[in-house]
């Protein structure tokens, strides 16, 4: 029997990795790149800077490897250090505010409603999802991007955001209400 | 509690995130309450609207990180090399040196039997020269010996890199295989009892001391 690094679990790479196996490191690079871009691209909304944050996510995820005191939870680790790369880029950009995107209106009428027979597999049911989460605040649109995306827990998304649970509930429960009547409009 | 203050219930249901002991008593309400079945449904399709579409995209590039160290030469191989070949050189340039002087003070090879007037006999250079070549000779095989030493201490780092994770991934295998055979005792001493048992039934003589 062969055992590849495949098929090894996110905590035993990391043991690997930590003793310099580069290799080790590469295959929590390749299991999780795809998510962490994907994130990004959606947190950001902008596909094209996703691929810059999404290596300097794994830079720091291989520099602070030692940091990780559970190995058992490389992945709501990765998904923090993605939320202070991307907030950093944010504050670089003079992005973050309080109400940066709250009410922003979306251009034109959505041409997918709920309740009409949703076809989900048009086009343009995407770009409206993405011109929904855009319109949402970021704290708002990643809350719900770590729910319904990356499936994590309440209490996991407040580690990632580094908030009270509550606050993430509020968020999460805001956002879709917000979705929600976006949708119906 | 009212309709309104369900609403958060509702939601948590949908997002997976209702304990398992509130599931049964939200589900009556639901099937009693239109309003909220309706405010249920909503959610439940604005949430399939997003799973539906958050899907892995398809990355430009892919990320790799390379080793910190290629293996193959040592950066300093080549440099020590030339060292080698300089200091070789130069054991050479001494020993021309040495004979071009002596020819152009005597016009001719110096010669072992007939030591020239205020000279260097041909013995005498050849004594200097065999010094030469001998210190040349200790100071190559010092360098050889260096390098000999730093080619095996990164073939001992090559070795390592690559034998560690391949122990590890044996020791796994060794651990598994091991847990395997502890499920195969327990399974055969289980089958055993069970045989037993079912002979006990047929025959209550049988299995007695």
């Amino acid at each position: 029997m062969v055992v590849s690094f495949s098929d090894c679990t996110d905590a035993v790479l990391v043991r690997y990795a930590r003793t310099g196996s580069d290799e080790a490191f590469n295959a929590l690079v390749r299991r999780w790149e795809r998510k962490i871009y994907t994130h990004l691209a959606h947190l950001t909304a902008r596909p094209d800077e996703a691929l810059d944050l999404c290596q300097e996510v794994f830079i720091t995820a291989y520099t602070r490897l030692g940091q990780l005191r559970d190995p058992e939870r490389f992945r709501p680790w990765l998904f923090q250090i993605a939320h202070n790369t991307a907030y950093s880029h944010f504050r670089q950009r003079h992005e973050l505010g309080p109400d940066r995107n709250e009410g922003a209106q979306l251009s034109g009428p959505s041409t997918v409603r709920l309740g009409d027979g949703m076809l989900l597999e048009q086009p343009e049911t995407k770009l409206l999802v993405e011109k929904l989460l855009a319109a949402l605040a970021l704290e708002q649109r990643e809350a719900i991007l770590l729910k319904v995306y990356g499936g994590f827990k309440f209490e996991q998304i407040a580690e990632i955001q580094n908030c009270p649970l509550s606050t993430v509930k509020t968020r999460v429960y805001s956002g879709l209400e917000q979705l929600r009547r976006l949708l119906e409009k | 509690m009212s309709c309104p203050d369900r609403k958060a219930k509702l939601m948590d249901w949908v997002l997976g995130e209702l304990p398992a002991g509130e599931e049964a008593e939200i589900r009556r309400h639901v099937d009693e309450c239109a309003e909220c079945a309706q405010e249920l449904s909503r959610f439940q399709r604005v949430r399939d609207l997003l799973q539906a579409q958050l899907q892995d995209r398809e990355m430009p590039s892919h990320l790799v990180f390379l080793p910190a160290k290629a293996p193959g030469p040592r950066p300093g191989f080549l440099a020590q090399l030339w060292r080698t070949a300089a200091l070789a050189a130069v054991a050479a340039g001494v020993f021309l040196s040495i004979v071009l002087t002596g020819y152009a003070r005597w016009g001719r090879m110096p010669s072992a039997a007939a030591p020239s007037s205020g000279g260097l006999t041909r013995a005498q250079i050849e004594a200097i020269v065999d010094q030469h070549v001998r210190l040349q000779s200790v100071e190559q095989q010092k360098e050889f010996e260096q390098l000999r030493q730093n080619l095996a201490a990164d073939l001992r780092t090559e070795q390592a890199r690559v034998l560690v994770p391949l122990a590890a991934q044996l020791q796994y295998v060794q651990s598994a295989q091991s847990l395997i055979w502890q499920e195969t005792q327990k399974q055969n001493a289980l089958v055993e009892v069970v045989a037993r048992n079912a002979l006990q039934r047929e025959d209550p003589s049988r299995g007695r001391p």
